[in-house]
């Protein structure tokens, strides 16, 4: 889990540098599995979709339930997103699914037991979240802690804490609830509920963060390359700091929706999403951009696993049974995880082939035309 | 948990109280015979000729030193011996018998040679019994694992190198290092070693230290077991070798009986001069190279970087004087601390002294510190601590883009400029979207370079910055370099343990033996003998002088 956090993923299998006079076919080929590779999951979207439109036209194929799994979904991508922000710089954050529910819990809350007024209960809930990343960074980043353990140890913290708070039980409002708080889960625009804009919305913001801002720049070099990134003057430990708050505030804005959703906090809720998150947190970093944990892929991939899910539990039968969700989340994760890792490693076999016949290449440009030399075009090694 | 993987060994344990029931002394063997012998030995990786064809002959109860310069093959040939990999031709011989390779380690200790390498192969937190019996095995009684055996057994394996008053109990890495290096050679004894074969086992120890070891190797000498001491401290050779074999580009060049050695004479044989000696003297390389050579050159009002008695555990005292517009190149051997002095200067390792970066005083305590006052720092690693692999060349040159968070990247632009830079720096391809591990060893160290060359430094650090880089990339690299240097004045410290590139591109060759500064180069002084010589000096580090 560890090696998969810190080395991007990657499908795609670069193409070594083969001199001018290289086979066009195979390239031809090579570019094509590329292709595919690259768009299998948005294909798989597409596929799943049309599938189940098919086989059950008048349960799938309608507005509610495709709005239901869209704005259902948008917590699990918030989640999602929160664990992306900090796999980007290398590290690891479990908590964020708890953070999620204990800010679901807290919103929820804060209203019905403290009598708080919606809009202080979003501030408390919010910044609880903020402080349980910070919480996170600084054990990671000051107390040199794995993140993998630290975050496990906060997860469980976060955990014991939201079922504290509600002492165990289901909470349900005595009393009409705040309208703004309400609209947040229920509001809708062209036929789908609110949640899904904010999840978009954000996700939009963080894909902007992340490919065109300096800051993403330097989060994908901290991850990437810590040392390296340290010596070209970026501040590493304060960018994986500021991961880890953003994981934070994410995973709380995730809650709110959640909160606003159900109007109540029932125990599970968070833990539940912790599997579907970081399945298409990996799943969505074999595709589009592949070996790099990416926005784009991780909301085509949420939303290709969300719609399979809800598919196969409309066939009915075996398929709508309670193991199904979990069996399916778990195998999409480890299949996720083993195509790139196995793509990953290839590459790096490869690399490290290409670069022992640089080496020959390189000593014995002096007398080019001999088998292995030929073959590997001197042009391009001998500068 | 140790009992339990122990007890998994049966074998092991048999074979080993065999061992111990069996005459204590590990070898009965003649002194003078041949225990060992090398007969033309070839080893090629690719292009490069590591063993050309080495002969070489160790007798019976003789130390018997292995010296050369980096790259002569040294550590090929002990990979070799120790069965870690295959020689493509040549015979080896041991106590008569002769084998075309030694297919694995385990098959080289059953032969009887025993190796003990820097850092002496102990596993730090286990205790010293364990660390034997590991090697030795346990001894059982009725199937467990007979502790009071085991230990006594343990000792008796120890007193053979001197080591009785020992706690067996205490962690490996709890005793001196010494007695590490003890340790590791009573348990390789066990196995009944005939040869010792030692790998630079000095570098980690301190010159009482050194002495402690040398007595147990004579003890050992002594009994009829050979040594074979692989060294770059010519002190040392000299002070305890019997026969010292020169290897040089892949050839064992001479064999000296102890009656021929001297210090001149081996750095002569080493940096290939044997005739070095009937030339007429050079002015400032002949006479003691420990001496420090101080020539008056001409000085800018200001220097680039002035470096006044810098010093900390590793190196120094320092006194360096870096000039706008030059390369000055710190070398010496791998443990000489060349290293550290660049990571000093670049504010990561810390220092005490003084220095002053164009006149104003300079005590970086970060990177982030260096690299504001326009001191960018090269590590000697590529891909561990330069480049992220997995990122692209576009995105490894503008890693930390320069301008306010607010502002979008443009991905267009900085394709174009990266495209410009790659063409600059003539790294190939010039494909700014490609990922860096697709790049060869040479054409990553280029766009290293060039991406630190665009932050626009004043004062470049470069750690063994070609190594493991051809012919031809290393060519670009020295022009970029200049043409720096050239035009915007630039100043270039280059840390790198390849004297010819010393003498290559380097303006004044700063030469460090065992952290001491040994030798400043200038200009025409600057030569392979001069730096080989240097560098193979041994000074004594006069530490009390600077620390209190």
């Amino acid at each position: 889990m560890a090696r998969v956090s810190a080395t991007p993923l990657k499908t795609e299998e670069p193409q070594i540098l083969d001199g001018h006079g290289d086979d066009q076919g195979t390239r031809r080929r090579v570019d094509l599995i590329n292709l595919l590779s690259r768009y299998a999951i948005p294909l798989l979207l597409i596929v799943i979709v049309a599938t189940f439109c098919l086989l059950k036209p008048s349960t799938f194929a309608t507005a509610d339930n495709i709005d239901s799994v869209l704005s259902i979904e948008a917590v699990t991508i918030m989640v999602a997103l929160a664990g992306a922000m900090v796999l980007v710089v290398g590290e690891f954050d479990v908590s964020v699914a708890n953070n999620t529910a204990l800010v679901a819990a807290l919103v929820v809350g804060l209203q019905v037991l403290q009598h708080v007024s919606w809009l202080l209960a979003i501030i408390i809930g919010l910044a609880v979240s903020v402080v349980a990343g910070l919480l996170n960074g600084f054990l990671v980043v000051k107390l040199h802690m794995s993140s993998f353990v630290a975050t496990l140890g906060t997860y469980s913290l976060l955990e014991g804490a939201w079922i504290w708070y509600l002492s165990d039980q289901t909470l349900s409002p005595t009393k009409p609830m705040a309208t703004p708080f309400v609209d947040i889960g229920r509001a809708s625009l062209f036929g789908i509920y609110a949640p899904f804009y904010v999840a978009i919305i954000l996700a939009m913001v963080a894909w902007f963060v992340l490919s065109y801002l300096p800051t993403g720049r330097r989060m994908y070099a901290v991850g990437g390359n810590r040392q390296a990134a340290r010596l070209s003057g970026i501040k590493a430990d304060r960018m994986v700091i500021g991961a880890f708050v953003a994981a934070g505030l994410l995973a709380g804005i995730g809650g709110l929706l959640l909160g606003a959703q159900y109007l109540d906090a029932s125990p599970g809720a968070g833990s539940e999403l912790l599997f579907p998150a970081f399945a298409a947190v990996f799943l969505g970093a074999t595709t589009i951009r592949p070996g790099r944990y990416n926005i784009v892929g991780l909301l085509v991939a949420a939303y290709a696993l969300a719609f399979m899910i809800s598919g196969l539990q409309q066939l009915g039968g075996v398929w709508s049974e309670q193991w199904i969700g979990p069996t399916f989340n778990g195998a999409a994760l480890v299949i996720g995880v083993a195509l790139s890792t196995s793509a990953f490693a290839a590459r790096e076999r490869r690399s490290k082939r290409e670069q022992l016949r640089r080496l020959v290449v390189g000593a014995s440009a002096s007398r080019p035309g001999k088998g292995l030399i030929k073959n590997a075009g001197v042009n391009d090694v001998a500068h | 948990m140790l009992r339990e993987s122990a007890s998994g060994s049966t074998e092991d344990t048999t074979e080993a109280q065999r061992a111990h029931e069996s005459a204590p002394e590990s070898v009965q063997s003649d002194s003078g015979a041949v225990v060992l012998e090398v007969r033309a030995m070839r080893r090629v990786y690719g292009a490069t000729v590591a063993l050309a064809g080495v002969d070489l002959e160790v007798q019976a109860g003789e130390i018997h030193g292995l010296v050369g310069p980096n790259g002569a093959g040294k550590s090929t040939l002990v990979r070799i011996l120790a069965g870690l990999e295959p020689p493509d031709s040549g015979e080896i011989s041991i106590a008569g018998e002769t084998f075309s390779a030694l297919s694995s380690s385990e098959e080289a200790r059953k032969r009887g040679l025993a190796f003990l390498h820097q850092s002496f192969g102990l596993v730090e937190n286990i205790s010293i019994l364990d660390n034997i019996c590991l090697v030795t095995g346990y001894i059982r009684r009725s199937g467990r694992i007979s502790w009071r055996d085991s230990a006594n057994a343990a000792r008796r394996t120890l007193a053979k190198v001197g080591l009785e008053g020992i706690d067996l109990k205490s962690d490996a890495n709890q005793i001196p290092l010494a007695q590490q290096a003890a340790v590791a050679i009573a348990r390789a004894l066990e196995l009944k070693a005939k040869v010792l074969v030692l790998d630079e086992p000095t570098s980690a120890l301190q010159e009482h230290e050194v002495d402690v070891l040398f007595e147990i190797l004579r003890n050992l000498t002594a009994k009829g077991v050979a040594c074979l001491f692989v060294s770059h401290r010519m002190n040392e050779v000299l002070a305890i070798c019997d026969r010292v074999t020169v290897l040089r580009d892949g050839l064992a060049v001479a064999t000296l009986v102890k009656t021929e050695l001297n210090e001149a004479r081996l750095v002569n044989l080493i940096a290939g001069l044997e005739n070095a000696d009937t030339r007429p003297p050079q002015a400032s390389d002949a006479g003691t190279s420990a001496a420090m050579t101080t020539v008056a050159a001409p000085e800018s009002e200001v220097p680039r970087l002035l470096i006044n008695g810098a010093f900390s555990e590793s190196v120094g005292p320092i006194d360096a004087r870096i000039e706008p517009g030059t390369i000055v190149g710190v070398t010496g051997l791998a443990d000489s601390g060349h290293l550290h002095l660049a990571a000093m200067i670049a504010g990561i390792e810390t220092s005490e002294g003084v220095m002053e970066l164009d006149g104003h005083a300079y005590a970086p305590k970060t990177v982030s510190d260096s690299l504001s006052r326009g001191v960018a720092y090269l590590p000697p690693e590529r891909l561990a601590s330069g480049l992220a692999g997995g990122l692209s060349l576009r995105e490894n040159l503008f890693m930390n883009p320069p301008q306010p968070w607010y502002r979008p990247i443009r991905p267009r632009r900085e394709r174009q400029m990266a495209r410009e830079v790659l063409h600059r720096s003539s790294v190939r391809p010039e494909e700014p979207e490609r990922e860096v591990v697709t790049l060869s060893g040479g054409n990553q160290q280029k766009l290293l370079l060039a991406k630190w060359l665009s932050m626009q430094p004043r004062l470049l650090i470069l750690c063994e910055g070609t190594a493991g880089v051809d012919v031809g990339a290393k060519r670009d690299i020295y022009e970029m370099l200049r043409r720096r240097c050239a035009g915007e004045g630039l100043a270039v410290v280059m840390a790198s343990s390849d004297f010819t590139e010393m003498c290559d591109v380097c303006d004044e060759v700063l030469v460090l033996a065992r952290g001491s500064q040994v030798s400043l180069l200038r200009g025409r002084d600057i030569t392979l003998t001069a730096i080989t010589r240097a560098a193979y000096s041994s000074p004594i580090r006069s530490r009390e002088a600077q620390t209190i």
